[in-house]
């Protein structure tokens, strides 16, 4: 946008939007204008003093609620609220943009009260305003049983809910399906072949319960009561019995429970049955009662629609629930599908029909959509033609249409849709061309189509729905092939390691066209192995989309080559996307020949010392520290050396060589304190103002590293030095070398306590062993007496130092990447040294980091295996086990935990303008504005949905729009993700602007006169830089972005990461809380790790595809910070007003 | 007093290997910011120790006095501070030993010794029991003999009660309100691995955060498949910190001699104690022991002596005296002092 355009629209929107905006005072324009400077509390400061002298001035009261709503902080309601009521009679056009704004923050705020207060005022003045406005004004209905639409919980439902696994903040119409969920991946197990399903002991127990419970049901009686009138007493023998207990000594004091049918006293513990309470009632001699009423859970269509498709019909509807698995998946399915879609399909087909096919449903139906009975598939009119003719069905029809996609080929042209569905942009366009989509899925579904990709319990079809996400297209639309088409042919007509594909190798001859390679790797696709050629084609794609010059054939070729043993270092190509096809090949090469060197130690050594260097560079090159004019020579003067590694001595010079070359690159030639200032620099570049937090970050790594008793890089240095000097001649300096013994003697191998069967038993890693062992009886002394004064042996002797500086090196990486607590680091003194670069068939050196060693005596505490190019998730996932989830056990989410550390450990805020926290907090609250404003308003939700229905899939959507018909507005909301409101805000902004200014009109005013101010720093690539996430698996990179691509489900060989990397809203989120507290940018170093361990500790997920729990607990966490630092803020505010 | 003068005004406490006192000491900054204070610096790296004394048949041994100890670290004798036996409060045997240019004021000494004093009254107990799937079979009875054993603790202790399997779970934080605890111990869930040295771990960091005397007991059947914690780097930990370490393994001990081992190593590290239980009956008995053994030690504490040494330090305890000649002392065999 050039800058008249911008005036233009600055014009525009304070005309449309501050029509009643007269100059305001000049404490108040002063206020507007520390603002618009990103001094936030000193403007919020002025705002409020200027409330307290002119509290009846309406324009200071409705400025001051404007602040408050621009920065989404407490009181925005009571503020528009007094705002209104200031404003003089007549005025009426003012009143009613006040009472729009007042009705949008309280619906927003689930302040339903003053919500209807000011839509019924509003409405009461303007008939004509906001159509859907009435269901709003109205409470939200509750649920109410009647015969057939719901399901009987017998008992307590939070004991259930315990019992089932199920999370106690899932609203009500949830819990059904989610318990379907539960039983389809952990209630049943075959035993026998898939034909024969056993129950598995979490199944059992459930069954258990719901026995004890109704047998406490009848104990209860009518009134639903468990009543026991006095500790002596018949009551109290028949309910002890059913909760298998018994009481110990006499009635009184001495009352004890005490466990008698073990069982039943398990199930009453497991429910949570308060045991306590009861216990202290019989202490005091006194009656119990408990109120044990039974819960009613709502259920999907009717109670006979279900009965009409299970194994048996007679029962009660939750054991027959429980029992049929197929059942419980279709109802899964059902509750998961976009609404009218469900409908149409229950018309369509018979519920046993669609049972057979429920895994499909249950798998790619959240894509599916009918309106108004036709069905909305992918592309434009021609592609429906060619959705009808592979499916054989009219599109008129959707109930059929979708029956039949269902039916077809295992599940692949569901899977096929489903992915094509997710694609947006150019993608889409290029992938639903008519020809395409018969063409392509010809190649995904193959000849012969089992295994399906809904076979499994997760999703198989991971690599299909990542091409059709991240396939790259130049400006004409044609899908981007890096090298050209003949690298992608030679992969598979000449491959030196054999066929890939017989079929594929044959018509590869024939390809000329970018389509061809696509087809290919939509061949591929259906293979969950032996699809390497997709991932290094989606490899290097990404590469080839960064580079401001594509990547020479030649180059892509060698990256083809080495993808298999050295595809994981490609993250430092993207990284650093601007490096020359030169210094990637020198990178190739050193690699190639550090696999070469025959000495496993050496080669361990020379490939961590590696490793460690070319880390360090990509993150100094990531924050900045080493410029693009430096990085093709700098990254070129580190491989060199590490081209001839001859000897121990090479590895030595060659890590030095590299610690110097990254000083150097990053303009800091500081030899006395190498390491000192290395940390500096890995802690980043601070600001004026941003020391304290800087240094506190610099002292922790430091102290880290001291806990590991690594030895620090100048005492090797020093060390080194004087050997050369030694070989020269000089004196060899004693007290030197006692130090350095000293500090190794403290590292102690865990063998030297253990009993001999522990020994025996135990396993480091032979390698790592190894590499401590040689350190520890390393005796300088001793070598220095060995070579006789000859100087080329004495030379040599510096090679013994190369496995300390291996693992000061490596040791800088950890605690740079550590997430909060580093337990691990904190208590294991051997952790660093035993990272282990070869593995156990000294092949994994290039691999995936991993944690090794769980359980004792299996290890000697964990370690890690593999590559440090993946490290910071690799450490991120040994750290998880020691997050404490607040909720019951075990609910860390394995692969969504690590990626949710990494996305708080890798970046770094230094030099943050506080007005680009609130350029995104702006975007979230405008976000959430239109959409609340779309609940009242149809021409706003028709714009809100048209953009929201880029990356949110239907069935989501249906769930907003369901929400918002039933006056629960900011639950609707609540389903739309930070990185989504984002989105729509910028969408919004950029087609919609007058529809924008209109609902938020003070956050679009701001915002455009943020980006005005400096349209370099102030746009949307700047703000996936700052506030975007990692995404090592998606883009194969840790530089932080915004894909904005939809959100992912949980994958077969990717579990969740790919959906936490698709998450991506967790950094935007703390954004906008630290412009809402006024919080300093440089403390989100700080409190963004510790905030995120925090909302992992608080997911109370049922399961992997849970991610509304982590959007939960991110809002609890939110609303804890808000409760510790509100008041520092009005205290500040105070502070500030208070009569010196 | 100018801003320089208030950052100098420090009660500096270094290297304090109990993680005691804290904040107690920290509380007390606001008394030192008056004009009037001079400024001075005082390093306190008081050593605690949980000392249990057993006469030949095992009988613990009550009465003694401070001067019935000889206490040396790395050979050097040292002073007590302050001595306590079971529950009650330890009384101030010395005086701080103070470090820096000028002696402390005489009621920041006191008040600084009132806080170990008062810190020290009962004992704050930490039970950690192991929910994993191993311990299926016998949940429900090993929560009946734990609950006996937390009615039974004496008023002036605390108790905080957490769960683990493949993670910990605080099913109560550290309380005085013992009933708090068993509201606790009747919500524990049964989970899925074992990861006991992992959350042992978490459990010293949170002992870590208070003050007083502090113990852990673990009541667990052995089998650990999930920490990526060594037992002996816990027990290294647990050694540091002065929390003795009480384990009641519901296997016996020929039938898990790898797990057995880390036990009794970690507990006679720390100064705790083994108990190898398989029937709910001998789980009751040693919890009785375990109570007596609270109720029955000593608490001493003494400031190091001058001491170069930043590695390990070695504790030794002795009786003085014919009379206690046949008697067994039982503490943590040293510790190393924070860097």
């Amino acid at each position: 946008m050039d800058n008249g355009v911008k005036r233009r629209v600055l014009a525009v929107l304070s005309g449309a939007v501050l029509v009643f905006r007269v100059p305001l005072a000049g404490a108040v324009e002063d206020a507007l204008r520390l603002e618009r400077e990103g001094r936030m509390l000193e403007a919020r400061i002025e705002l409020a003093r200027s409330v307290d002298q002119s509290p009846n001035d309406a324009r200071v009261r409705i400025a001051w609620a404007e602040f408050l709503d621009r920065h989404g902080g407490a009181g925005v309601v009571e503020a528009y609220s007094q705002a209104v009521e200031k404003l003089p009679q007549g005025e009426t056009g003012k009143r009613r943009e006040i009472l729009r704004r007042l009705a949008t923050a309280a619906l927003l705020a689930g302040d339903t009260d003053d919500a209807r207060k000011a839509l019924t005022r509003l409405r009461g003045e303007d008939p004509s305003i906001w159509p859907n406005a009435e269901r709003t004004r109205q409470a939200p209905a509750l649920f109410e049983g009647t015969a057939d639409n719901h399901v009987v919980v017998p008992g307590i439902l939070n004991s259930f809910l315990r019992m089932a696994a199920l999370s106690t903040d899932l609203p009500l119409e949830e819990l059904l399906p989610a318990l379907g969920r539960n039983i389809v991946t952990g209630g049943y197990r075959a035993t026998g072949g898939p034909a024969v399903m056993e129950p598995t002991e979490y199944l059992k127990l459930i069954m258990q319960y719901l026995s004890q419970a109704r047998e406490l049901e009848q104990f209860a009686g009518a009134d639903n009561s468990l009543d026991v009138s006095a500790c002596e007493s018949m009551e109290t023998a028949q309910l002890l019995k059913i909760l298998g207990f018994r009481l110990r000594g006499d009635c009184g004091a001495g009352a004890v429970l005490e466990t008698v049918n073990p069982s039943r006293a398990f199930l009453s513990i497991d429910s949570a049955f308060p045991l306590a309470d009861l216990e202290a009632a019989y202490q005091r001699d006194d009656s119990f009662q408990l109120d044990y009423r039974a819960s009613e859970l709502p259920i999907l269509f009717d109670r006979d629609y279900w009965l009409a498709g299970a194994k048996k019909a007679n029962g009660d509807f939750l054991d027959i629930f429980l029992s049929d698995p197929g059942l419980a998946r279709l109802y899964v399915a059902m509750s998961n599908l976009h609404r009218p879609t469900a409908e149409a399909l229950k018309t369509a087909a018979p519920v046993d029909r669609l049972k057979d096919y429920a895994n499909v449903l249950d798998f790619f139906g959240t894509a599916f959509e009918v309106e108004s009975g036709r069905a909305v598939v992918p592309g434009s009119e021609s592609s429906k033609a060619s959705w009808e003719k592979l499916t054989g069905q009219s599109t008129a029809d959707g109930g059929r249409f979708f029956q039949r996609l269902i039916e077809l080929d295992d599940g692949w042209m569901a899977a096929y849709y489903d992915a094509l569905g997710r694609a947006g942009g150019p993608a889409r366009a290029y992938l639903t061309e008519a020809r395409r989509i018969e063409r392509f899925y010809a190649a995904v579904r193959g000849k012969i189509t089992s295994p399906g990709p809904a076979r499994p319990i997760f999703r198989a079809n991971a690599e299909l729905l990542l091409l059709t996400t991240r396939l790259h297209f130049d400006s004409n639309g044609t899908p981007y092939i890096p090298g050209g088409i003949d690298p992608w042919k030679n992969l598979f007509v000449k491959h030196p390691h054999g066929k890939y594909d017989g079929r594929l190798t044959r018509s590869a001859n024939t390809w000329t066209e970018a389509d061809d390679v696509i087809e290919a790797m939509f061949a591929l696709c259906r293979k969950a192995i032996e699809n390497e050629p997709l991932k290094i084609f989606l490899a290097v794609s990404d590469i080839d989309r960064r580079r401001s010059a594509p990547l020479a054939p030649a180059t892509v070729e060698r990256m083809i080559l080495a993808f298999p043993v050295h595809g994981e270092q490609f993250a430092l190509y993207n990284d650093s996307p601007n490096l020359s096809d030169e210094s990637i090949a020198k990178h190739l090469d050193a690699m190639q020949r550090l696999d070469k060197i025959g000495s496993y130690i050496r080669r361990a050594d020379a490939t961590g010392a590696f490793q460690s260097l070319i880390g360090l560079w990509q993150i100094l090159r990531r924050n900045g520290a080493i410029p693009d004019s430096k990085a093709d020579e700098s990254l070129q003067a580190i491989l060199a050396p590490f081209e001839q590694i001859g000897n121990q001595q090479a590895v030595f010079e060659a890590g030095r060589n590299g610690v110097l070359t990254l000083l150097s690159a990053a303009g800091n030639e500081s030899v006395e304190a190498p390491q000192e200032a290395l940390i500096e620099l890995l802690a980043g570049d601070p600001g004026p103002g941003e020391d304290v937090v800087h240094q506190e970050i610099v002292d922790r790594m430091s102290r880290l590293l001291n806990l590991q008793r690594l030895i620090p890089i100048k005492t090797l240095f020093d060390l080194a030095d004087h050997l050369e000097r030694v070989s020269r001649g000089e004196a060899f300096n004693v007290a030197m070398a006692n130090r350095l013994a000293a500090n190794i003697s403290e590292v102690r191998l865990p063998h030297s306590t253990l009993s001999s069967a522990e020994s025996n038993t135990l396993v480091q890693g032979h390698w790592v062993e190894r590499h401590i062992r040689d350190q520890r009886t390393m005796n300088l002394r001793r070598a220095v007496d060995r070579a006789q004064e000859n100087p080329a042996q004495l030379l040599e002797i510096r090679g013994q130092l190369a496995p300390m500086l291996r693992d000061s090196l490596v040791g800088l990486l950890y605690v740079f990447y550590s997430p909060p607590g580093a337990e691990l680091i904190q208590a294991n003194p051997l952790f660093i040294r035993s990272h282990d670069f070869l593995g156990p068939e000294a092949r994994r050196g290039w691999s995936r980091a991993r944690t090794q060693g769980f359980g004792w005596p299996n290890s000697a505490g964990g370690r890690i295996v593999g590559s440090l190019m993946t490290l910071p998730y690799g450490l991120a996932s040994a750290e998880q086990n020691f997050m404490v989830p607040s909720e019951r056990q075990a609910l860390i989410w394995q692969d969504l935990a690590p990626q949710m550390l990494l996305g708080a450990t890798v970046p770094r805020w230094w030099k943050v303008d506080p007005a680009e926290l609130q350029f995104v907090g702006l975007h979230l609250r405008l976000g959430k504005l239109l959409l609340a404003r779309s609940a009242l308003d149809p021409a706003i939700l028709t714009e809100v949905m048209r953009h929201l229905r880029r990356r949110v899939e239907p069935s989501r959507l249906w769930k907003v729009r369901d929400a918002f018909r039933n006056g629960a507005v900011s639950d609707g909301v609540s389903v739309v993700t930070p990185a989504e409101l984002l989105d729509l805000a910028k969408r919004m902004r950029e087609s919609n602007r007058s529809m924008a200014a209109d609902v938020g009109g003070p956050h679009l005013e701001a915002i455009e006169q943020i980006a005005a101010r400096d349209p370099s720093k102030f746009n949307y690539d700047r703000v996936a830089k700052l506030f975007g996430m990692p995404h090592p698996r998606l883009a194969r990179s840790y530089n932080l972005e915004l894909l904005n691509l939809p959100l992912f489900p949980t994958m077969m060989g990717y579990s969740s990461r790919i959906l936490a990397e698709s998450w991506e809203s967790n950094n935007l989120f703390w954004a906008a809380l630290a412009d809402e507290l006024h919080i300093v940018p440089a403390q989100l170093n700080l409190l963004v790790p510790e905030w995120t361990q925090r909302s992992l500790e608080r997911i109370f997920a049922t399961h992997l595809d849970d991610w509304p729990a982590l959007w939960r607990s991110l809002r609890l966490i939110a609303d804890e910070v808000r409760e510790q630092q509100r008041p520092r803020l009005e205290r500040e505010v105070q502070a500030a007003l208070a009569p010196n | 007093m100018t801003r320089k003068q208030l950052r100098s005004a420090k009660l500096f406490l270094a290297a304090m290997p109990l993680g005691l006192i804290l904040p107690h000491a920290a509380g007390q900054q606001s008394d030192l910011t008056d004009e009037s204070t001079a400024l001075f610096e005082v390093e306190v790296d008081l050593v605690m120790l949980n000392v249990a004394v057993t006469d030949r048949r095992g009988h613990y041994v009550k009465d003694l006095k401070p001067e019935d100890f000889r206490i040396r670290e790395d050979g050097i004798e040292q002073t007590i501070a302050s001595f306590g036996e079971g529950n009650a409060a330890p009384r101030q045997i010395s005086q701080l030993r103070t470090r820096g240019r000028a002696a402390p004021k005489s009621d920041v000494r006191s008040a600084v010794d009132d806080a170990i004093g008062s810190s020290l009254a009962g004992a704050n107990v930490f039970v950690l029991f192991d929910t994993s799937n191993f311990m299926y079979r016998s949940f429900v009875y090993a929560e009946d003999a734990i609950a006996d054993f937390i009615r039974g603790l004496d008023n002036a202790d605390s108790v905080a009660f957490y769960g683990f399997s493949r993670n910990l779970t605080r099913h109560t934080a550290l309380t005085a309100a013992h009933g708090d605890a068993l509201r606790g111990l009747r919500r524990s869930v049964a989970g899925d691995e074992t990861a006991l040295y992992n959350s042992l771990l978490l459990t010293l960091r949170d002992t870590a955060k208070v003050s007083g005397r502090k113990v852990i007991i673990v009541f667990s059947n052995g089998p650990d498949n999930a920490s990526t914690i060594a037992p002996d780097d816990v027990g290294a930990i647990a050694e540091d910190e002065g929390v003795p370490i009480y384990v009641i393994s519901t296997k016996e001990l020929n039938k898990d001699p790898i797990s057995s081992n880390a036990f009794r190593r970690i507990t006679q590290r720390t100064g705790g104690k083994a108990y190898f239980a398989k029937t709910w009956q001998r789980q009751a008995e040693a919890f009785v022991q375990i109570r007596e053994e609270l109720a029955n030690s000593y608490t001493i504490t003494y400031y190091p002596q001058a001491n170069p040494n930043r590695g390990w330090r070695s504790i030794s305890v002795e009786l003085v005296g014919e009379e206690h000649a046949r008697r067994r002392v039982r503490t943590r065999a040293g510790y190393r002092p924070k860097l």
